[in-house]
């Protein structure tokens, strides 16, 4: 597509740990908006200092990354660290925190109309009504009348433990899931997700897959979850020993060119090759499982 | 009868060799393995299930989903037999021999490498009646070198997890119990679980959120669907999926809710 926008590139970036562990090597990758990228690879293969370089967190690394300054970024972390004195509504609040400004504003301008001092005073009266105007036709274009129940859902659907509770009290799991809350509802450009799928249940997994699949933005997640990396993921990037190998199409294309790549790599079967032919197999097996996603 | 078992070793002995994971079967489970009637349980005033009724039958290999807090961690506890139903019975089968680690109490000892952990610090293990080279099988759980020489204490949440997996699937029990084995595992080792269980002869009650592997591994689902109600259902998490959809429609994830318990 001619109008595809890369918003994010990386040429010759290397990650280095000190003294000398390499977890990143020679990465040259650019990433197009809208584009839905699954990362795969082993532990320590460096999935997560890369989401944090596309961050901006982690800026000690050699090469040059290019980004649209225009473009906003936002990272769910393993352990995301939260305030721990505010309650779950409160950091969830944060995610939409400019419509939460504005219907604090309209609310203390509906007050004023009753302060007699205005109400005496013509001039001051008419920049009244017309900054009432002005936050009005702002909060309509976010549909922010709806904020509450829209918070509401979202919480439900990640089953976030009660608005009230504290943070200082919740498990790492309920942290993440309010951290989680709060990213979606941010709607950043660029999405990064580490492990999004750890500590949901299976329905939240669900649930998540389909708001990723109509996310407007770039997403770009580090997960292992196979039926998300099917059925969201456009590009699958695999980390294999610091190395980025992109692959366009969803889990099952990756698995068949991997098969393959590795059928002509090693003569002998290996038995990764059996497994990942089984696999596949599996994946193509004409079954009820099938049948049933197809009516989704 | 010594036919048949030197067949079933064959058969075995072939099947092993194609896996990259292997899991030994145990003793010759019999037909009761665990059956439940009637089970009520509740935690503090909480309602976790009420009415629970179900039987696992031999080979069979249940997933349990539903959120956090549902009671899926109690269930555990009255197969290992910790917890007792306040009502009900729930009988576990007298053939049944036990594969899993306590996540909450388990004894590995702070100062063990991964390595001395998993294995007892020999360089042979005996899994399955046949031995095996520690390293190659500790290094099936996607430890490197350098990592089965860090200290239990040193290690993340996730290697952790991975070394209970490993300690659980050597132990030659015929009922694996297992909480969340996905969590930590990258595709490669996902998929040797999974290949492992399929040919697995014994029975497993799994706990996980990973719908590929439920559906590539479970015949049984058990699911925990709030307002203390769970539901046994014989099939993949797909179909059971479709179930739901039929039964409850087409709604959106909610928070948990418990029925209160009124004494």
């Amino acid at each position: 597509m001619a109008d595809e926008k890369i918003i994010f590139s990386m040429a010759g970036v290397n990650k280095i740990y000190p003294p000398q562990k390499q977890v990143l090597k020679n990465i040259y990758l650019g990433f197009y908006y809208g584009a839905k990228i699954g990362v795969l690879g082993l532990n320590g293969s460096g999935k997560s200092s890369l989401l944090r370089i596309i961050a901006g967190i982690d800026k000690e690394f050699q090469g040059e990354v290019v980004s649209d300054l225009s473009f906003s970024v936002g990272l769910l972390e393993q352990e995301p660290q939260l305030d721990k004195s505010k309650t779950v509504r409160e950091i969830v609040e944060e995610g939409v925190k400019e419509t939460v400004a504005l219907l604090k504003e309209f609310e203390i301008i509906n007050e004023k109309f009753g302060d007699p001092e205005i109400l005496e005073n013509p001039d001051k009266m008419d920049k009244l009504i017309a900054r009432q105007a002005e936050v009005q036709d702002k909060l309509d274009a976010v549909d922010a009348w709806g904020l509450d129940a829209k918070l509401d859902r979202a919480m439900d659907a990640l089953r976030c433990p009660p608005s009230d509770a504290k943070i200082e009290v919740l498990s790492g799991g309920e942290k993440r899931r309010v951290a989680l809350c709060r990213l979606l509802l941010q709607e950043p450009d660029v999405l990064l997700l580490d492990e999004p799928t750890n500590h949901l249940d299976a329905e939240s997994v669900y649930w998540l897959e389909q708001h990723l699949k109509q996310y407007k933005g770039t997403v770009i997640a580090v997960t292992h979850d196979r039926y998300f990396l099917d059925n969201v993921a456009g590009w699958i990037l695999e980390l294999d020993r610091g190395e980025g190998i992109p692959w366009k199409g969803n889990y099952s294309s990756w698995l068949d060119q991997k098969q393959k790549r590795l059928a002509q790599e090693e003569k002998s079967e290996s038995k990764r090759q059996k497994a990942l032919e089984r696999e596949l197999e599996w994946v193509r097996m004409p079954s009820k499982r099938k049948s049933a996603l197809e009516q989704l | 009868m010594s036919n048949y078992e030197k067949l079933i070793s064959q058969e075995t002995r072939e099947k092993e060799e194609k896996l990259e994971l292997f899991i030994p079967p145990g003793p010759r489970l019999g037909n009761k393995v665990i059956e439940a009637t009637g089970v009520s349980k509740a935690y503090g005033d909480k309602l976790l299930y009420e009415n629970l009724t179900f039987s696992l039958p031999p080979a069979g290999i249940v997933g349990i989903i539903g959120p956090n807090g549902a009671g899926k961690t109690t269930l555990f506890k009255m197969i290992t037999g910790v917890e007792k139903p306040d009502a009900g019975t729930f009988a576990v089968g007298e053939t049944v021999k036990f594969a899993y680690v306590d996540q909450e109490h388990d004894d590995l000892k702070p100062e063990d490498t991964v390595f001395q952990a998993i294995t007892g610090g020999s360089d042979l293990l005996m899994v399955g009646g046949k031995e095996i080279n520690s390293r190659a099988y500790v290094s099936k759980f996607n430890f490197s070198g350098t990592d089965q020489s860090k200290k239990v204490k040193e290690l993340s949440g996730g290697m952790r997890n991975r070394a209970h997996l490993a300690i659980a699937l050597k132990q030659g029990g015929n009922l694996l119990l297992l909480d969340e084995p996905t969590n930590d595992l990258d595709v490669n080792t996902l998929r040797s679980l999974e290949e492992a269980l399929e040919n697995f002869g014994g029975c497993a009650v799994i706990i996980s959120h990973d719908r590929w592997f439920l559906d590539r591994v479970c015949t049984h689902i058990l699911a925990f669907e709030g307002d203390s109600q769970v539901f046994w259902f014989e099939g993949s998490f797909s179909e059971y999926e479709e179930n739901k959809r039929k039964r409850l429609g087409d709604e959106q994830p909610k928070r948990i809710k418990y029925k209160k318990l009124i004494k």
